[in-house]
């Protein structure tokens, strides 16, 4: 039956070759490696489940008196949209679960980016000839930072609102345009009737459809790459050692894919997330305390309180303060983001192709760095919520504002100094154990062979491809580094 | 998998038990019978998933454990196998049950904690299966793949270059090329025209509010503010008359003690009987400034804690904000408050033409 | 073998019903302007003065009302021993008599607001709803949970306090607060605003646990502890080490 379908394709397609060719794909099953999939699989749940919420969202703001099933709103005055989200929560079944789900698969969503984009940086895999690979997934986080700030506006709950009026300030702050800008974006002056319903169809159709095309590239050119792999006995530039894409990694992976699935689906059902009825409908005059945005977007909102009160004033003109922490620095972080291979490369000067991956402590200036940035957004992303620390801290708001500007300057210089030293303590000590380790792994190598030999071969005509360990593993890794960390 | 990470996952899953547990407690009432039922299921899940030797195959090049190898003791793998295939099926009737389960719960009204328990359980029951499956029974040889360098070989990309020069003859009329960029890029410039459709231009309207002279000033409750209203350190939130709830309009009133207010020059009678008002919206990032710490006579913003002195006409005195609030005139008409017109300087956060 | 242990019990339990017992509170009531002044001057006047005008170590209080000596007293703020910027809630220091008696001495000391009577059963939550998100939240939070202040200062989270604590609070204004008069909130709205509070101490958690109802900060960082560490966990099972 199957074989009967297969021929039927293949008599239309002449697929054969090819899809032999991709089922033969070797994928190295390092775990870091699977970062971008926790990423890719949270985007299909948040397809999955926006797409449910989808058929109850109300994009209207236009007020209406609620009376749903939430008792403590009924008879408050709200927008459509928000009574909306009330009725998918309270009323419609499985919708309060769907709704949670979205929101914690987009926490761990950007989460995975990151992490993912950790990994890629910290392992040099941004290199000739991956750059192209790296500009998409820098692009990837600003549309999925994009994506979540617009989801999270949605709700018209007095965070979310909260939000939009701050988000709009910061276009606001834009030198020469911003006016003009906040006009057109929100449909008006502040806060005008437009801005849900354009959110709206950026959110669930506009951004989504280039992530989609964006992430299909992405993949492709890892097939047409072939995946880096960590240096290690029989791993050369010039192979990739892993298991085959069928059937063991493509089990691997739907595996994963359910194992993602089941974390978000118990987050979704068992931790509260956004319970929009607690932070009531948005109105222009109200406002709570412990406003935070969501946490990819949290460092931007700790630059914010923590950028001190300057702004220019020159000529008529003005540049307002939130330009500098709220456009300026994202603008600037992402300019950066996306040079970096290249910036790497000429001050390096190495612009040859790499498909082995460095170890982070044989690179300590790029670690260095990298640990210095984290280190920056990490207390940024803390100073955004600084209320509900000191809160729960029991400090005092202005001292603990006036040590976190100290810190977020201080702070990564010295984690990134730390960071420089340490590396290059442990890259001293193991090219001492290099010469070691080589003959291990040399020895290793031979064992392997020899037991490899002794198994019957599964894929007998594999021309290009060979079982196991190759014998000439003895040349494997660059020395000073290659070494499989046990 | 190290020992120790095979602990951390078995802590984290018994953490995750005992937050579903925990949630769905209060629940059920006092019934336990459901809570044992998840939590057993848990415990099941927690069984299939763990204790798993991480790979077994003849390659264990880079193995970190040691154990027999399947070439080394056949018989023993055919064991080993078998115990997968029973903890395969057990992860897989497991979530069907948990499947099953969920169609009862949905079906009789639903109830988000048991839907993401249920959800829980049969997708990670659907998940580690395959795992384990992919783990313990399917080909887990360590492959190796050439790969070659990625640019073309040179001549290739000759021949293709060779390829895109068939456009020489006969494409190469540099005035008509010329022309189509031309048509081409002010079709372009046209067509970024309806940018325009999406608001109006912002004109004065963010130099202006609706506050004009002699507009009553009125409450929440949308009830004009009389002389009597507040008591000295009371504050309400008032807009213009005809205007409740305008977002840039909006303002706060206090009513200070006779004589605690300084006002700046020039604004010595903008606050009769005590009261002054400022606008509500912060000149930082335009969230409400709500907060009123009566003490210190101080208007907070809880979004990004710039602090304004209520006294001193709402100068900032902390955080990131750098102009004052601004403030309105008041004064009173036949025991009315009433605005003296509009607010002292433009009201919320700067743009680029504030000057 | 613990033959000795029920006799013993029992002769405890005797004691302690009879020195319970010992105190009516008929005797109470009828001391309550004796014992009130004569707790006034033992706890308050030290710092607030012999007649409530205040002294260097405390504000005057004679006008401060029953509302605010209640309030005081009730959630144990009040007597401190050194003088803070703003007593933090604790248990009462005096017994639910005692604290009547006070309150009585204290209102009698002066002209200050009595204690409002408050029913918020049944009071209409959405109005309340509506007037806390417009009132309180900006520094209490929407969902009540509190927050530091300028200076030193906090708004307490108000998962502690009683019906008529909130209604008093609301009235008087403590510490820093701006008190809310009659003719801003009536009595129908200050009831409403009550019953919303209550509502917050023990609302619809809905969703599951509640993580505190900080909001996206604890919602952040559960999901980049708990989330990603188990993600983290997920690929290092599946994947390998090296």
């Amino acid at each position: 039956m199957i074989a009967r379908l297969a021929r039927w394709f293949d008599d239309r397609l002449a697929a054969s070759n090819f899809v032999r060719d991709k089922l033969n794909k070797v994928f190295p099953e390092h775990f870091s490696f699977m970062f971008g999939e926790l990423a890719l699989y949270s985007f299909v749940i948040l397809v999955v489940t926006g797409i449910f919420m989808a058929l109850f969202f109300n994009t209207s703001l236009s007020k209406t008196v609620y009376e749903g099933a939430y008792e403590p709103l009924r008879g408050v005055q709200v927008s459509q949209a928000y009574a909306s989200v009330l009725r998918l929560s309270f009323e419609v079944r499985a919708g309060m679960v769907m709704r949670q789900i979205h929101h914690w698969a987009a926490l761990l969503f950007m989460a995975s980016i990151v992490l993912h984009l950790c990994r890629i940086f910290f392992t040099g895999a941004f290199r000739r000839p991956r750059e192209i690979n790296w500009v998409i997934g820098v692009t990837l986080l600003a549309l999925g930072m994009f994506n979540g700030f617009s989801g999270y506006s949605l709700p018209d709950d007095l965070l979310s609102g909260t939000g939009l009026r701050i988000a709009h300030a910061i276009v606001q702050s834009i030198p020469v345009i911003g006016a003009w800008a906040t006009f057109l974006i929100f449909g008006g002056e502040y806060p005008a009737t437009e801005i849900i319903s354009r959110l709206y169809t950026m959110h669930i159709f506009l951004v989504p459809g280039i992530i989609v095309a964006l992430i299909s590239i992405h993949l492709a050119l890892v097939v047409r790459q072939k995946h880096t792999q960590f240096p290690g006995p029989g791993r050369r530039d010039d192979n990739v050692v892993g298991v085959r894409l069928w059937p063991t990694y493509t089990a691997l992976s739907i595996g994963l894919f359910f194992l993602v699935s089941a974390l978000l689906a118990g987050l979704g059902g068992l931790v509260q997330i956004n319970p929009v009825w607690l932070w009531g409908p948005y109105e222009p005059s109200a406002v709570t305390i412990a406003a935070q945005p969501d946490w990819y977007v949290g460092w931007g909102e700790g630059a914010l309180r923590l950028f001190p009160p300057w702004e220019i004033r020159a000529f008529g003109y003005m540049v307002p303060n939130p330009f500098f922490p709220a456009a300026l620095l994202p603008g600037l972080t992402f300019v950066a983001l996306y040079a970096w291979p290249f910036l790497e490369a000429r001050v390096t000067g190495d612009y040859d192709e790499h498909h082995l991956l460095d170890r982070p402590r044989d690179r300590p200036v790029r670690t260095a760095l990298g640990v210095v940035v984290l280190t920056f957004y990490g207390i940024l992303l803390l100073a955004g919520a600084n209320d509900v620390i000191a809160t729960e801290l029991g400090l005092p708001i202005i001292p603990f504002v006036y040590f976190l500007r100290g810190a977020v300057l201080v702070l990564p210089v010295l984690a990134g100094l730390t960071t420089w030293k340490i590396c290059r303590d442990l890259a001293g000590r193991s090219s001492l154990e290099a010469a070691r380790e080589e003959l291990a792994a040399r020895t290793e190598a031979a064992a392997e062979a020899e037991e490899a030999e002794e198994e019957p071969a599964r894929e007998p005509a594999e021309a290009s491809q060979a079982e196991s360990e190759q014998p000439d593993a003895a040349t494997a890794g660059r020395s000073g580094s290659g070494s499989g960390e046990a | 998998m190290s020992d120790r990470a095979l602990f951390v996952v078995r802590v984290m899953l018994v953490t995750l038990v005992g937050v579903a547990a925990a949630a769905v407690s209060p629940l059920f009432h006092g019934n336990p019978l459901p809570l044992v039922g998840i939590v057993v299921a848990m415990a099941l899940l927690y069984l299939v998933t763990l204790r798993l030797p991480h790979r077994a195959g003849p390659a264990r090049a880079d193995s970190d454990q040691g154990g027999p190898g399947r070439a080394a003791n056949p018989g023993n793998l055919a064991g080993e196998r078998g115990a997968a295939s029973a903890r395969i099926a057990l992860a897989f009737l497991l979530a069907t049950a948990a499947a099953v389960g969920l169609t009862v719960v949905y079906a009789r009204g639903g109830q988000p904690q048991l839907e993401g328990l249920l959800l829980l359980v049969a997708l990670g029951g659907i998940g580690s299966g395959l795992v384990v499956w992919a783990r313990k029974l399917l080909p887990s040889a360590t492959v190796s793949e050439e790969r070659g360098p990625m640019g073309s070989p040179v001549d290739e990309e000759q021949a293709t270059a060779t390829a895109f020069e068939r456009a020489e003859e006969g494409g190469k009329r540099r005035g008509l090329l010329g022309l189509l960029v031309l048509a081409a890029g002010w079709l372009g410039i046209a067509a970024l025209f309806p940018i325009r459709s999406l608001g109006p231009g912002p004109g004065r309207k963010l130099f202006v509010t609706s506050w004009r002279d002699g507009v009553p000033l009125v409450g929440e409750d949308e009830r004009v503010v009389t002389v009597d209203r507040l008591r000295v350190g009371e504050i309400i939130t008032v807009f213009p008359e005809g205007h409740h709830g305008a977002a840039d309009a909006q303002a706060v009133l206090i009513r200070l003690a006779p004589g605690q207010l300084r006002p700046l020059p020039g604004r010595e009678h903008w606050s009769p009987e005590g009261y002054v008002a400022y606008s509500k919206v912060c000149t930082h990032a335009g969230c409400p400034v709500g907060l009123y710490q009566v003490r210190s006579h101080q208007l907070f913003c809880p979004c990004h804690q710039s602090a304004f002195a209520v006294l001193e006409g709402a100068m900032p005195q902390f955080g990131p904000a750098t102009r004052p609030l601004p403030q309105l005139p008041l004064r009173i008409e036949h025991g009315e408050l009433v605005a003296g017109g509009d607010f002292s300087e433009p009201v919320g956060p700067g743009f680029w033409s504030y000057g | 073998m613990l033959r000795w242990l029920p006799p013993v019990v029992a002769g405890l339990a005797l004691v302690m019903w009879l020195s319970g017992g010992g105190s009516p509170a008929a005797g109470a009531q009828q001391e309550s302007r004796v014992s009130g002044e004569q707790l006034y001057l033992q706890s308050c006047a030290y710092c607030h003065g012999e007649r409530g005008q205040g002294t260097h170590r405390g504000p005057p209080i004679a006008d401060a009302g029953a509302a605010n000596a209640d309030y005081q007293l009730s959630t144990g703020r009040m007597p401190i021993s050194e003088p803070a910027q703003q007593p933090q809630r604790k248990e009462p220091a005096f017994s639910e008599q005692e604290i009547a008696a006070l309150v009585d001495y204290v209102d009698s000391l002066g002209d200050g607001p009595p204690i409002p009577e408050i029913h918020p059963e049944g009071a209409d939550l959405g109005k309340g709803a509506e007037l806390y998100l417009h009132n309180c939240a900006s520094c209490h939070g929407t969902s009540g949970v509190g927050s530091v202040l300028l200076g030193h200062f906090e708004a307490p989270a108000l998962h502690d306090s009683t019906p008529l604590q909130v209604a008093e609070s609301i009235r008087v204004g403590p510490t820093t607060m701006p008190e809310f008069g009659h003719d801003v909130l009536n009595d129908e709205e200050l009831n409403a605003v009550v019953a919303y509070v209550m509502y917050l101490q023990h609302p619809k958690d809905a969703g599951g646990l509640p993580l505190g109802r900080f909001g996206p900060f604890a919602e952040g960082a559960f999901a980049l502890t708990f989330g990603v560490g188990v993600l983290v966990l997920i690929t290092r099972w599946l994947g390998k080490q090296a």
